[in-house]
């Protein structure tokens, strides 16, 4: 990732700050948003996108082995919803249950960065690690149940 | 040289679909020396394993000439990069992280990725495909399970510890091993467990899809106007439903005595019909006797990373699920496959005489520890390390309980476990079909 980036074009909503859906430049540098980027940046049209703090999702069953069971056992609900690979993206299906690095792509595209599995049995805790090792983009979190 | 043993707990057995993991070694060196506590199978594993392994070969001119092993990883890329229909295969006897590697593949050249339920449990999970399932642990059958039928299984034989571990022992609801809990087999001869068993059902084979049928009709209460039904009596059906119905916690054990004979997967779909309709009068679970230690485990990676459990297609660039056309042996059989990468199994010593005749007029890459009957055919061996004993990984217990392996012993020098010798072979393909 470039060290200083510049987003152009940004219509920003930023609640805490009260601010809705205003017109703004957003610098970043190291990572973090800044008044002014020092030195070379990198600069982003985004064309009036929408620029939010990433989405949380303090409840979603993205992994365990309960999903495993509903995706295996429903292939016809798979073929309605085919997802190709890309160049920098995985193949997968989506619908109801889709694969996990379907799962992934989906919440980032709704501009989701964080999501929260919900019931994970604990003693089944290192399928659902390994499991979230392919669900791209998210940071997570795994409650267990008792 | 005097040297130390060492001792490793409670270490978990990479062999059958029971993973115990309760296994005592003693290591000398590199060698292991001792396994207290295992069955013969397991004992036979940990103490051979250096035995039978094999070097990175090519064959030329039918001879397998050892090469280095970036020459054979090289030869496996060329082939499967030039590969119009590759069929990767196996999965089963090795770690979760190799399988990974294994999807990739099959993603980038288009090809199909299949693992060895598709010729064992493959029914199981068209019959939960149609009808659903009623799943428990092993757990819980040790605890509470008054009524175990094993149907068309020999534990005895291919999961010998499976009955003195979860049957015949005691638990938090079943004080009395012998006295509270009974075990059936139902089969079609007398097997040595059904010698050891309370009680032993035999039915004419090719007769289980109507004997469950005759079952599930008195269980629910429906007359019947057979005096037997697959061999076995009327009056002797009714005291074995007498039975089902009695039981507070019941569990079927089912292998391949269900899913390879007469009905396949209507088989399996009956039997979880029959465990859903039992439902009404106790608990029931069902669960399918895993032959390979991760062959539950290539499922559930297949099934998170692709959608879909087995016979995963990738020729349009996205996952596709058909069995009987991307299962391997009709893939093989149907001469469609024009290369063939092997994981951590042996189709030639097992798949139907059609598949492997066609198996040995295309291009096989094999990846084993060991030299099997693949190994002998294939174009490219490469060898890999034991996982479990000579590297660490996940696997899945026949009942879905992930466990972690652990690495006891270093491999044979310049010998990398699975999921590296995969991710050389993908990196250095991607860089060539992009």
């Amino acid at each position: 990732m470039a060290r200083n980036i510049i987003l152009k074009n940004a219509r920003v909503y930023d609640p805490t700050n009260k601010i809705d859906g205003e017109m703004m430049v957003i610098s970043m540098s190291d990572g973090k948003i800044v008044d002014i980027v020092e030195g070379k940046a990198k600069t982003v049209d985004v064309i009036g996108r929408v620029v939010m703090a990433g989405g949380v999702d303090m409840h979603s069953h993205i992994v365990g082995s309960k999903l495993g069971f509903g995706r295996s056992m429903c292939p016809e609900d798979h073929r309605k919803d085919p997802v190709p690979k890309t160049k920098t993206t995985r193949g997968g299906v989506g619908y109801t249950m889709p694969n996990s690095y379907v799962l992934g792509y989906r919440y980032s595209a709704m501009g989701y960065t964080t999501a929260i599995e919900p019931a994970l049995p604990a003693l089944k805790g290192l399928g659902s690690w390994e499991e979230l090792e392919d669900v791209p983009n998210l940071d997570s979190g795994l409650l267990p149940l008792f | 040289m005097n040297q130390e043993t060492q001792v490793f707990d409670h270490i978990i057995c990479p062999f059958c679909g029971c993973l115990c993991d309760d296994i005592r070694l003693e290591v000398q060196g590199n060698k292991i020396t001792k396994n207290e506590l295992g069955c013969a199978i397991s004992k036979a594993k940990f103490l051979s394993h250096h035995e039978d392994r094999i070097s990175p070969t090519i064959r030329r001119n039918g001879t397998h000439v050892e090469v280095s092993l970036y020459e054979a990883i090289g030869r496996a890329v060329e082939i499967l990069a030039s590969a119009k229909r590759p069929l990767v295969y196996g999965l089963s006897s090795t770690e979760n992280d190799a399988h990974r590697e294994a999807y990739k593949i099959a993603e980038t050249t288009g090809g199909v990725v299949d693992n060895t339920s598709s010729v064992c449990h493959g029914p199981t999970i068209l019959g939960v495909q149609e009808s659903g399932e009623a799943a428990g642990s092993l757990a819980e059958v040790k605890h509470r399970a008054d009524t175990v039928i094993y149907w068309g299984s020999n534990p005895q034989f291919a999961h010998p510890r499976h009955i003195s571990r979860y049957v015949r022992v005691q638990g938090e609801y079943i004080k009395d091993p012998k006295a509270d809990r009974k075990i059936w087999v139902f089969d079609i001869r007398k097997t040595i467990t059904a010698n050891m068993a309370d009680e032993f059902v035999k039915i004419e084979p090719g007769k289980d899809l109507e004997f469950i049928g005759a079952l599930r009709a008195l269980v629910r209460g429906h007359p019947l106007d057979f005096e037997e039904v697959a061999g076995v009596s009327a009056r002797q059906l009714a005291e074995i439903v007498e039975a089902l119905k009695a039981t507070k916690y019941g569990i079927l054990f089912f292998g391949l005595g269900l899913t390879q004979s007469t009905g396949r997967h209507r088989n399996i779909d009956a039997a979880i019909r029959l465990v859903q309709d039992l439902n009404s009068f106790g608990k029931w679970n069902m669960m399918p006797m895993r032959g390979h230690f991760n062959v539950a485990g290539a499922n559930k990676t297949s099934t998170w990373q692709t959608g879909y459990p087995f016979a995963v297609d990738y020729a349009r660039g996205y996952p596709r699920y058909q069995p009987g056309e991307y299962t391997s042996v009709d893939v093989l059989a149907r001469g469609e496959a024009d290369a063939m990468l092997n994981i951590a199994a042996d189709p030639a010593a097992h798949f139907p005489r059609q598949a492997v005749k066609h198996m040995s007029t295309i291009p096989v890459i094999n990846i084993d520890p060991k030299r099997n009957m693949t190994s002998l055919i294939a174009e490219v061996n490469i060898p890999a390390a034991l996982a479990g004993i000579e590297c660490d990984g996940a696997a899945v217990r026949m009942d879905g309980l992930p466990l972690y392996l652990k690495k006891v012993i270093d491999p044979p020098d310049g010998v990398l476990p699975d999921r590296d010798v995969l991710r050389m072979i993908h990196d250095k393909l991607k860089k060539e079909v992009g």
